[in-house]
């Protein structure tokens, strides 16, 4: 079933999409076997053999890079260059579920601050996992349009009738949408595909008959000095892992074709969220790869996969994500009913009719009231004094200067309208000065304004010395330091030099 | 030597009957309590736990394919890393505890009660429970050169026979304090996973606490039992160890509160036993037709931990049990089924007075969707 009047994530063309997707061996953190590539064209696999070996894996991840890098538009790599005002084209790298994600996590841990190995793949290496960081953070910030779990899209653009746990399987729920026939045949062909795995794990059975052996017949050739084992064992290795990767890489194809062939229209929020996510790409991605520090957001350092050790930059990083919930629910909602709808049921906006339109003020100063008439018992959590704006056209804000219960059930409002008074001076006509009496008997949907640039502000303040609280938040904690092995934390001196 | 494909094959459908070693490992309780803690309210898991018989064979039996196996290579890793903490007289995890504050910097000694299977010394489960008990008798005693500072594979029964057959608990990494009047006790836990700071699967670690916590209890339990609750203290609080991303290297969780933890294990303990008393005796042979046959509870916590989460499934499909729409779905309704919800939603008369309720509860839904 559709969720949504709109699609909450834009279309790109499949050039400006990276699908990326992983396996890894059981009880390793280390990918076996990476799938990247476009949409519609046949991905690139590689694989290694022994996990467990650090360079073999090192080695298949610098394979990575630079598709990896040039995607992301890393300024050594992008075609774009290192220009820090080249107006990027936006972006995504989409995964098949959660589990995908967190691989991003740990290829950050191990790449961001690695001097394994020789100094030129090294340092790539550093880039990948500097990469996989900012992705896997972006992933985690509210509304961000860039780093896209393929189940995250799904169950935000459909309601599914399973439990909630079985809603991280891609497989699962393309069953569902795609499988003809009976409920019972579509549930029989969800349960079927669930059972494919497609998380970074493989399924035990499968690592057991089809991998345990060759692993074993490597392992063994490469100490007895059998190369012919060796070849042998790394072929059907990455013939097994191939498939693998494969399918949950055409698991993500399948979802951004459903997406694709959906018709209903994008939120036209959209636009205003995809400039976010880039502004974050080019504040927090592209500048601390250029090492350039930002009057507004900071010095420029690596943070560590680990935690926020500095209290500057996890105070600026909270403000940023208030900021981005904020923008994301309040953008969203003017071009999606059902969002409106579930807004009124828990009583954050106030749908009504306008029943009456008046002007008070005095001399050329016109301040439009509107009544406004609620039905049904409807929970409300707005009160006097709170601003509004009208759905679909947000910069029309209202005041509520009082609230009456009726008696019929609902509330009656009365309003003032305190932007957007007489209509946009540009417009078309089709929005009404406030005071027009045609407004009269309109029915309305009125919901809070983004005040995200409050907490986008705080989170610019919060890096500056000469202000009051300054002394919280520049000071290091004097406790017990994160017990973080060498090479996995940020330079806190280049965060607290003064 | 590389074993033949064949072999791998033979292995997997056919194990070689158990050994005294493998058996041991089957008696560890710890498991079966947790399986019984997630969903208690079914009969046949029930059973299950307190019969000590897997639900994979029940399964299996019934003709279904068991789908909560573990990976050869992550049994491999944990018992790799595990091995590699307790090399050489633990040096790597006392340094590690040391480091995160758990131990004082003086700290050392390990006494290590494992299993030789796991690398330790002790032949059978017999043995780790006779020493376990050995030493807590000499450090109660205060003997003379007995102070370690780290305890392996600590083994502990659980007296009262709470659970059919027996309840022994092997406690994974037990840290005595030497530096109170008397010694403190306490319990870590040793996961593989990695420690992904704030990242890490809440899930995980809560299920790590949970079984810290049962530890704890048994602790108090065995002390009590031993008459020697007064000559020890079991610290309230413990600790996790888990691995580092992309390293082999442990991470300390210190200070991990298990109070709360140790408190569920005491009151679920107790309800198992009062779950195990009401059973009726079972045959060996006849436990897999009695769970099989066993009235079944589904909720959406099954669908994480058992291997006939599909069969139950199905029964409360064909049932109109909303368990199967998830937890939410459940609540939402209640006692009403799902097809007379629908029948309901199409306007039927409610006969009773949950239906009344759940048809005015869709009935607002829908009056304010349609506000909109």
């Amino acid at each position: 079933m559709p969720c949504g009047a709109a699609l909450r994530v834009p279309r790109l063309p499949d050039p400006q999409i990276l699908v990326l997707a992983f396996v890894r061996m059981g009880g390793e953190s280390s990918p076996w076997g990476i799938a990247v590539g476009r949409p519609g064209k046949p991905p690139q696999v590689f694989t290694t053999p022994e996990p467990r070996t650090r360079d073999d894996v090192a080695e298949m991840v610098a394979k990575l890079a630079p598709i990896l890098l040039t995607h992301v538009h890393h300024p050594r790599f992008s075609p774009f260059g290192p220009d820090s005002n080249a107006a990027i084209p936006p972006f995504q790298v989409w995964v098949p579920n959660a589990t995908h994600l967190e691989m991003l996590h740990h290829l950050n841990y191990t790449y961001t601050f690695t001097k394994y190995g020789s100094a030129s793949r090294h340092l790539l290496l550093n880039h990948v996992g500097q990469a996989c960081g900012w992705l896997f953070r972006e992933a985690q910030r509210p509304g961000q349009l860039i780093t896209l779990a393929a189940t995250d899209v799904l169950r935000d653009a459909f309601t599914f009738p399973a439990e909630s746990a079985r809603l991280g399987h891609p497989g699962f729920l393309l069953a569902w949408l795609g499988a003809k026939g009976t409920r019972d045949e579509r549930m029989a062909a969800a349960a079927e595909a669930e059972r494919l795995s497609a998380a970074t794990s493989l399924d035990p059975a499968f690592e057991r008959d089809e991998l345990e052996f060759y692993v074993d017949l490597h392992n063994t050739g490469r100490k007895d000095g059998k190369a012919a084992d060796v070849a042998r064992a790394s072929k059907m290795i990455h013939t097994r892992l191939a498939e693998e990767l494969e399918r949950r890489f055409h698991l993500v194809e399948q979802a951004l074709s459903v997406i694709g062939k959906d018709k209903r229209p994008e939120n036209r929020g959209l636009p205003l969220l995809v400039q976010a996510s880039m502004d974050e790409h080019r504040r927090q991605y592209r500048r601390l790869e250029q090492d350039i520090d930002d009057n507004e957001d900071g010095p420029a350092f690596r943070p560590s996969p680990e935690t926020d050790r500095y209290p500057s930059a996890a105070a600026s990083r909270f403000y940023v994500h208030e900021a981005s919930q904020e923008l994301r629910d309040t953008l969203l909602v003017h071009g999606d009913r059902e969002m409106q709808a579930d807004l009124i049921v828990s009583g954050e906006a106030i749908a009504g009719v306008i029943v009456d339109v008046r002007g008070e003020g005095a001399g050329r100063r016109t301040v439009p009231v509107w009544t406004v008439e609620s039905r049904g018992e409807v929970p409300l959590r707005v009160r006097k004094d709170s601003t509004l704006c009208v759905a679909g056209l947000s910069s029309r804000h209202v005041v509520i200067r009082s609230i009456e219960k009726l008696g019929t059930g609902g509330y009656r409002f009365e309003l003032v309208v305190t932007k957007l008074i007489n209509g946009p001076r540009k417009g078309d006509g089709t929005v009404l000065p406030a005071t027009s009496p045609k407004l009269k008997k309109q029915r309305v949907v009125l919901v809070k304004p983004s005040m995200d640039q409050i907490a986008r502000k705080r989170s610019f303040l919060v890096w500056r010395r000469d202000v009051p609280g300054a002394w919280l938040t520049h000071a290091v904690p004097a406790v017990r330091e994160a017990d973080v092995p060498e090479g996995v934390a940020e330079d806190l001196t280049r965060l607290t030099k003064p | 030597m590389c074993r033949s494909r064949t072999e791998y094959a033979i292995s997997a459908i056919y194990p070689p009957a158990m050994s005294k070693a493998t058996q041991d490992a089957h008696r560890d309780t710890r498991r079966r309590f947790e399986q019984w803690a997630k969903n208690p309210l079914c009969q046949a898991n029930v059973l299950s736990a307190v019969h000590n018989v897997a639900m994979a064979d029940v399964a299996q039996r019934e003709g279904g394919k068991p789908t909560m196996g573990q990976s050869p290579f992550a049994i491999a890793r944990g018992q790799t890393f595990e091995r590699s903490l307790f090399r050489n007289g633990a040096e790597v995890l006392l340094a590690a505890l040391k480091k995160a504050g758990v131990l004082p910097e003086a700290a050392s000694g390990l006494e290590d009660f494992r299993l030789r299977m796991n690398g330790g010394k002790c032949k059978s489960l017999d043995e780790a429970l006779e020493r376990t008990a050995a030493l807590f008798a000499d450090l109660a005693a205060g003997k003379a050169g007995v102070q370690p500072a780290l305890v392996a594979g600590a083994t502990v029964r659980i007296p009262g026979g709470i659970m059919l057959p027996e309840a022994l608990l092997v406690l994974d990494a037990l840290v005595v304090r030497h530096d109170d009047a008397l010694p403190t006790l306490m319990v870590g836990e040793i996961k593989t996973y990695p420690d992904r700071g704030g990242h890490t699967d809440p899930t995980e670690l809560a299920t790590a606490r949970a079984q810290a916590g049962v530890y704890v209890h048994g602790l108090d339990l065995v002390l009590d039992e031993l008459d020697l609750a007064s000559a020890f203290k079991v610290a309230r609080e413990g600790f996790l160890v888990l691995s580092r991303p992309g390293f082999n290297k442990p991470s300390i969780r210190a200070g991990e509160d298990l109070r709360y933890q140790a408190e569920r294990a005491k009151r679920g303990f107790q309800r198992l036993r009062d779950a195990a008393a009401q059973l009726p005796p079972i045959e060996v042979p006849a436990r897999f037709d009695a769970i099989a046959a066993a009235a079944t509870e589904y909720c959406e916590a099954c669908v994480s931990f058992c291997d006939r989460a599909d069969v139950c499934r199905s029964r409360a499909l064909a049932s109109g049990d909303p368990a199967v729409l998830g937890d939410d779905v459940a609540r939402f309704l209640g006692a009403v089924s799902l097809p007379r919800t629908i029948e309901l939603m199409n306007g039927a008369t409610p006969a009773t007075p949950a239906e009344s309720d759940l048809s005015r509860r869709v009935r607002e839904l829908e009056a304010l969707r349609s506000l909109s």
